[in-house]
């Protein structure tokens, strides 16, 4: 008896180190797959990523996929069904994934143009546009994603800080991605919107003018998934980028030409703990 | 052996020859069907292009040239930075709408606006980026702005290459600067699918229009072809011709045969417009490249489409199948010409041995043809005839030299006969010479027989003249006595028996003289053998002059002479009678005196006769009776006549 329920415990063991065996390479079997920020246009996330993504793939030797969400809510759905390796996510859709996904690893974070890491929303207008905020509840604003840092979060306390409005009694929407928002307002289709204050600053070119700043956020993170990928290679992918010489990466695409820094974890807990007190629509109101 | 090496190099050499004839024609073919598609594609691409400028220009002239555009331009010629951002803005407000709905409609990418110095005024394909000047990248910005005159032409760019259609904006006497409308190769490709078969299509762009061009940022719009490192073409992960074309076996297939079979890099360089066309098992492919020139005329890209070519297949089958149905016509050439060379050697040295035996030959030698027409008389028969040579050829043999002894009638010619009636002829014929003279020769006539039919003959004669001269002498001789000329004893025999016959027939009595001279052997002894034989010829003479001509008088022997009397009569009295004075009649002229040079000689003879009628006495009864009756003569004294 002994012997047999030794032997049971030996198959038992075999049988797990099978499915183990079976599980690792069918993970390994995809190629890697990098998730860039939910954005409408593929071509300008690709623009963007694509010199990253095809550094990464020349120092690892493997190929590098490329994975769209239009929404972080898909993005993060996707990640936790292990159908993302790499992400690049902004600090509340991060804190959000951390929530429900134990397995995301915050690498690295991108700089912004300072060199430094952490940036600022911003809340447009276009400048020609005159816009009288008091006892005017037709104003547009336009968003990003439920998820984006600068999206309803933030544009809601920026709102409130530089014209005392409540984005609750305003017309709101979400447009997908900064870019849109500022064009949309260029258009004339918003009137005021809110977005990530680097990209803002692009557009000034076309009449776009920054109303307020928020306070310094913690930047954006790649992420990596430790369900699918090991610890060796996640180290090995943090220790490339962060040894990539900047005359490398200040060619590559705006959002991602200032460097890497190291995460501080802290950062994130406590943006969480803060920031999901906000109960945010997933819908805009019109 | 040497003919046989030689025919053989012929053989190749030819073979060689023809390869590159039909290697060459098949070239011209194969080229006219190139020709044929490449014409097509650069037939299509104008009217493709060609449409897209009349569309264009509409849309310049009567939506994007509005007076709100004009406004805003106007300002920003004087504005500062701040204002010209507002009006950048508003420009963008105001004809978005447009470039969003009717010109992505139409497949147009870009709609750029420049200030008047050549700067990037407003892209709506990329609104943040401005500012940047453009006239030492973008010729036609410069000639557009400078010259304020309508260009349009592929182009690279900042952003994106494509086909620009960039007009000078002037409004009032006032130059604006300019606006381009262009579009992306996908756009062409579009409309040109819907001309063309091809479904495969590639846009091979310069570095010089693409990555040499545009921002960092834009570099990885573009990736290595397969073809040149001096070509690239978009991205595959923004353009779906890129994308379509990587995942298409076919173009797979296409380009890896391409850089096999031709140098690629070289072709791609020249800037001209070319075909590359594959044959490969059963299958044919065709890619076609169409250059396509910038503003500046320089090379700046090809549209390449791909396609079956199912011709291609053909055209290499014919061409294996002539290539061998020629070399098989050569090889048999050559063979007949083998054979022909042969036959030709063996003919030559039939003639020469031929010309030979007939130039050495001691027979003549005719040559006629069907109508007894001389076409060749060797030198043997020339010398017989007395003819020079050719002097006779072309002429009627029949009336020159044949002599017929009854007819002239070409018809009873044993020798035109023979040339009819394709038999040999052997005979004897008499000929007649130059100078008139007959000669009789001994013919050989052979007919020439070709397909059953004789064209002519061979006539081989030889003199026999003398021949039968000698003949004649030689029978002569055997019947007659040499010194006399009288029927020698062995004709006397012959005659005497065909007499006795005759009598016996007839019942008429015939008879028979044996003449002795008397003392003849004296004569001889005196004045020698020459005397006597004279003498005896004289005596042959008397004889003969003596008798009729049915009688014979026949030199015996020695001394003795024979007569022969026939028809003497059925009465024995009469017919003895008869004899005995033809006997006398003979004595009478033997005893006349003899005259001689040197002397006069007279001498007798003793004559001894017998009758016969029937056949009771043979030929030897005969002849014993009248030696008996001569010899008896002998014994009474000589000089006399006796009939037994």
């Amino acid at each position: 008896m002994l012997y047999l329920r030794q032997g049971e415990n030996q198959m038992q063991l075999l049988i797990t180190l099978f499915l183990t065996i079976l599980l690792s390479l069918h993970v390994e079997a995809r190629p890697l797959t990098f998730a860039p920020s939910p954005l409408n246009d593929t071509q300008k996330i690709f623009e963007e990523f694509s010199p990253m993504i095809n550094y990464l793939e020349e120092k690892l030797g493997e190929k590098i996929d490329f994975h769209y969400e239009k929404k972080y809510d898909d993005m993060i759905t996707s990640f936790q069904e292990n159908k993302i390796d790499l992400a690049y996510f902004g600090p509340l859709p991060l804190a959000t994934l951390r929530q429900s996904c134990s397995s995301a690893v915050p690498l690295l974070v991108f700089n912004e143009p300072n060199g430094k890491s952490g940036y600022r929303c911003a809340l447009v207008q276009f400048a020609k546009d005159k816009i009288n905020f008091q006892n005017n509840d037709s104003l547009k604003v336009a968003l990003t994603q439920p998820l984006s840092t600068c999206g309803y979060m933030q544009t809601k306390i920026l709102l409130k800080t530089y014209a005392n409005k409540d984005i609750e009694e305003m017309k709101f929407n979400y447009l997908g991605n900064h870019d849109e928002v500022a064009l949309s307002i260029i258009r004339g289709e918003f009137e005021i919107g809110g977005m990530k204050e680097s990209i803002a600053k692009e557009y000034q070119s076309l009449g776009l003018k920054i109303l307020h700043t928020s306070q310094m956020l913690p930047s954006f993170t790649l992420v990596a998934n430790a369900n699918t990928l090991s610890k060796e290679k996640i180290a090995n992918i943090k220790k490339i980028l962060l040894e990539i010489p900047r005359e490398v990466y200040k060619t590559w695409g705006t959002n991602i030409s200032y460097g890497f820094s190291e995460t501080d974890i802290e950062d994130f807990n406590s943006l969480k703990i803060d920031e999901l007190q906000y109960n945010i629509p997933q819908k805009g109101n019109f | 052996m040497r003919h046989i090496l030689a025919i053989i190099l012929f053989a190749l050499l030819s073979c060689l020859a023809f390869f590159g004839y039909t290697k060459t024609h098949m070239l011209e073919e194969r080229d006219a069907l190139l020709e044929r598609q490449n014409q097509i594609l650069e037939t299509s691409y104008k009217a493709v292009t060609h449409m897209y400028k009349v569309s264009i220009e509409s849309y310049f002239k009567y939506i994007i040239l509005n007076q709100g555009v004009l406004n805003i331009l106007h300002k920003a010629k004087e504005a500062n930075i701040e204002e010209k951002a507002i009006l950048r803005g508003s420009l963008y407000r105001l004809l978005y709408p447009i470039y969003n709905n009717d010109l992505k409609d139409l497949g147009v990418r870009q709609l750029h606006f420049h200030t008047p110095k050549g700067e990037s005024f407003l892209r709506f394909h990329k609104p943040s980026e401005n500012g940047d000047p453009l006239f030492d990248i973008r010729p036609s910005i410069k000639i557009a702005n400078i010259d304020k005159v309508f260009i349009s032409g592929f182009e690279g760019g900042r952003i994106y290459p494509g086909f620009r259609y960039v007009f000078p904006i002037i409004d009032k006497g006032e130059h604006l600067g300019s606006v381009e409308i262009s579009l992306p190769y996908e756009s062409i490709e579009l409309e040109l699918s819907k001309l063309l078969t091809c479904k495969n299509h590639v846009f091979l762009m310069k570095k010089s229009v693409t990555t040499n061009l545009v921002f960092d940022s834009h570099k990885e719009y573009f990736m290595p072809s397969s073809f040149s490192d001096e070509f690239v073409i978009e991205n595959q992960k923004i353009s779906s011709i890129s994308e379509k074309s990587i995942k298409s076996p076919m173009v797979d297939t296409i380009n890896t045969l391409i850089k096999q079979k031709y140098d690629i890099e070289k072709l791609l360089l020249s800037g001209k417009n070319f075909s590359t066309p594959i044959v490969d098992g059963n299958e044919g492919y065709i890619a076609n490249f169409h250059a396509i020139y910038d503003t500046s005329n320089a090379l700046a890209a090809y549209a390449v489409t791909y396609g079956d070519m199912e011709e291609l297949v053909s055209l290499e089958k014919k061409y294996l199948i002539t290539n061998f149905m020629g070399c098989l016509i050569i090889f048999l050439f050559s063979f007949g010409i083998y054979l022909y060379l042969k036959q030709n050697k063996k003919i030559l040295l039939e003639k020469i041995q031929f010309e030979t035996i007939v130039r050495t030959t001691v027979n003549g030698v005719l040559l006629l043809n069907t109508d007894g027409k001389i076409r060749f008389m060797n030198l043997a028969a020339c010398k017989i005839l007395g003819y020079e040579v050719g002097e006779v050829e072309g002429k009627n043999s029949h009336e020159l030299l044949h002599v017929h002894d009854t007819s002239y009638d070409q018809e009873h010619c044993h020798i035109l006969s023979s040339i009819k009636s394709q038999k040999a002829y052997v005979g004897e014929e008499i000929f007649r010479k130059k100078n008139g003279d007959k000669i009789t020769v001994l013919v050989n006539a052979n007919s020439f027989i070709q397909d059953d039919k004789s064209i002519g003959s061979v006539t081989i004669f030889r003199d026999i003249t003398q021949e039968k001269k000698n003949q004649a002498r030689i029978e002569h001789l055997a019947y007659y006595d040499a010194l006399t000329d009288l029927p020698n004893r062995k004709l006397l025999l012959n005659r005497l028996s065909l007499a006795l016959k005759e009598s016996t027939r007839s019942f008429e009595f015939g008879g028979l003289l044996f003449i002795d001279l008397d003392n003849f052997k004296t004569l001889n002894d005196t004045y020698g053998h020459d005397m006597g034989d004279k003498l005896l010829q004289e005596v042959a003479l008397r004889l003969q002059s003596q008798l009729r001509t049915c009688d014979t008088v026949a030199r015996f022997g020695g001394d003795e002479f024979v007569i022969l009397i026939t028809k003497l009569g059925n009465d024995e009295a009469k017919a003895k009678d008869e004899l005995y004075k033809i006997g006398q009649k003979l004595l009478q002229a033997i005893v006349i005196p003899y005259h001689f040079v040197t002397v006069d000689y007279g001498f007798t003879a003793s004559i001894g006769g017998t009758l016969f009628l029937d056949d009771t006495k043979t030929v030897d009864d005969i002849l014993k009776n009248a030696d008996a009756a001569m010899y008896e003569v002998k014994k009474e004294g000589k000089n006399e006549i006796k009939i037994l």
